[in-house]
């Protein structure tokens, strides 16, 4: 799994792990509930993360900890909308996580691409 | 009120989650549930393996468990021990419910299978993810332009151009047929979809040997948004050489030198393909599919002769044809030497490789293959001398090229010494002209 970042903007730091971070990209789209979430996960990666039950909301734990993200009162999916889901929402300071991290990947990618070239 | 579970697995899954500490199994308990069950139903809607299911998700509840109580630490050794005397219990229990079998080898014996069917699920999606890539490449109409390139790639370009996803590559005459079978769907949605471009339709009626290609509607749908595309003629064409109906062949190839876009949505087409290899090809291969023009446009922009661009386009596909044969260890030399010809752009030295190559993949002697070639390169003559009596001396090398083989054919008897003939005489890109100072017509009775 991915290397934890500190995320500056929080009271303590934070340790992004890749379930994480890719939670806080699905949430980029919009609410979610958690089945959503496992969806846009797969989606994002192209097949090659599968999060189950455990991993997912042990990572929700930790977010809404964290404040990185919210519950959400909304019900943005019509079509399989159950009362009892829970929707999350991301958070600005989640919105920032994520702009970091992406900054962090590309410096990473850039570096890995000079020394490839 | 709580959903009862409907299926054992998932009261399985229930049970489980009293493993987990109290607060964490209070707050989030009721959606993991939820999110297995919904995971259930999607294994079951994709038909996937039930076993590696149940084995994904023994290992995610391990992780939850051993986490969450270490971060609460709440009794977690007890609960840990706990849990891995029912794991150990459960696998064994599920393993003969599932009759998996007893023995560890059918176990991994299963895993392999699956792990099969899901490679090539991966080769599909990877295959849709160059599509799409393709989409966003192309001009036109993006979405029917990409099923085409779709179809082709799923019924041959990809594996012709040598193009991997580890052990993905589908093999055996079951997957070979789903290939079809998405070539056909990614075909038909191509057309569906592609029903004003041009460029989609020209390509499917003139190219296409698919049973959805040849229906009448291609052609009257091209007519409509496209007069005088020429494609039309291309058909009669071939079906005159065919019947051996020189007339009409006669009559089709002036219809084709008179249609003004025939050659505009031929170059189109050549433009498609050749955007699409430079997008899959694995980019150190790239400098050697086109080593004079440097790359797919430089092939397109090259107005110096549409021979040359022929001689990069078969390279291109000589060379991956090369490799893709190239397996056996009796022929090994034979390849390596071929794909060096053709790096170095010495196409004519490369095929007179490649005709060693041929025969032993044809695993026929040399009088079967010569009887063969005869059939071919006689069709191949007399469309090279109708765009001869048509004016057409600037007729692209592949067509023009026959006579030339049939007079080194007859100089030597065999196709292997005609190929060392005219490379021995560098006889590689003679005009149209040279090659009828031996005669016409050639009377393949006279062969020897």
């Amino acid at each position: 799994m991915g290397s934890p970042m500190t995320s500056v903007k929080q009271d303590r730091p934070v340790a992004l792990t890749e379930p994480m971070h890719l939670i806080l990209l699905s949430l980029l789209h919009g609410d979610r509930h958690g089945y959503a979430i496992m969806q846009d996960v797969e989606a994002i990666t192209a097949g090659t993360v599968s999060m189950g039950p455990g991993t997912l909301y042990g990572a929700i734990k930790r977010l809404l900890q964290a404040r990185l993200i919210v519950e959400s009162k909304q019900r943005p999916r019509v079509d399989d909308d159950d009362e009892r889901r829970r929707y999350y929402r991301i958070s600005d300071a989640g919105r920032d996580v994520v702009k970091q991290e992406t900054a962090r990947l590309q410096r990473l990618v850039s570096f890995a691409r000079r020394q490839l070239a | 009120m709580k959903r009862p579970a409907t299926t054992w697995v998932e009261r399985a899954y229930a049970l489980s989650l009293y493993l987990l500490p109290r607060d964490f199994r209070r707050e989030f308990g009721d959606e993991m549930r939820r999110a297995f069950r919904d995971r259930v139903d999607e294994r079951r809607r994709e038909n996937r393996s039930r076993a590696r299911f149940v084995l994904s998700m023994l290992r995610d509840g391990s992780g939850c468990l051993v986490r969450e109580h270490l971060t609460a630490g709440e009794h977690a050794p007890l609960k840990i021990f706990l849990f891995a005397a029912l794991l150990i219990a459960g696998v064994g229990v599920f393993a003969a419910r599932e009759g998996i079998g007893a023995s560890l080898v059918d176990a991994v014996v299963a895993f392999q299978q699956q792990r099969k069917a899901d490679a090539l699920a991966d080769y599909d999606r990877a295959v849709h993810d160059y599509t799409a890539t393709i989409a966003d490449r192309l001009s036109g109409d993006p979405a029917a332009r990409a099923q085409l390139m779709a179809a082709q790639f799923y019924s041959d370009e990809l594996d012709y151009f040598g193009y991997r996803f580890d052990a993905a590559q589908p093999r055996d005459a079951g997957q070979r047929a789903n290939r079809a079978r998405a070539a056909r769907v990614a075909l038909k949605n191509a057309l569906d979809s592609g029903a004003d471009d041009a460029v989609v339709l020209w390509n499917a009626a003139t190219l296409c040997a698919e049973p959805v290609c040849r229906a009448n509607d291609v052609l009257a749908r091209l007519e409509i948004i496209a007069p005088d595309n020429g494609a039309v003629w291309w058909l009669d064409f071939g079906a005159a050489i065919n019947a051996g109906d020189e007339s009409r062949a006669r009559r089709a190839v002036a219809a084709m030198a008179n249609s003004s876009q025939f050659s505009v949505y031929e170059n189109e087409m050549v433009r498609l393909w050749l955007r699409a290899y430079e997008l899959v090809t694995p980019p150190e291969r790239l400098a050697s599919l086109w080593p004079h023009a440097g790359s797919a446009e430089g092939v397109i922009a090259d107005g110096i002769s549409n021979r040359i661009e022929k001689l990069e386009w078969w390279a291109a596909r000589g060379y991956a044809a090369f490799e893709r044969v190239c397996r056996a260890e009796s022929i090994r030399q034979d390849c390596a030497r071929a794909a060096d010809l053709m790096a170095k752009s010495n196409v004519f030295e490369a095929r007179r490789t490649g005709m060693r190559i041929a025969s032993f993949v044809a695993r026929t002697n040399e009088k079967e293959l010569h009887a063969a070639w005869r059939q071919s390169l006689w069709r191949r003559v007399q469309q090279a001398k109708l765009l001869y009596d048509a004016d057409r001396i600037d007729a692209p090398y592949d067509t023009a090229q026959p006579a030339v083989w049939m007079a080194a054919l007859r100089k030597t008897g065999t196709l292997v010494g005609a190929a060392d003939e005219l490379a021995r005489t560098r006889a590689i890109e003679p005009t149209v002209e040279a090659q009828w100072s031996d005669g016409w017509p050639i009377d393949p009775t006279r062969w020897p």
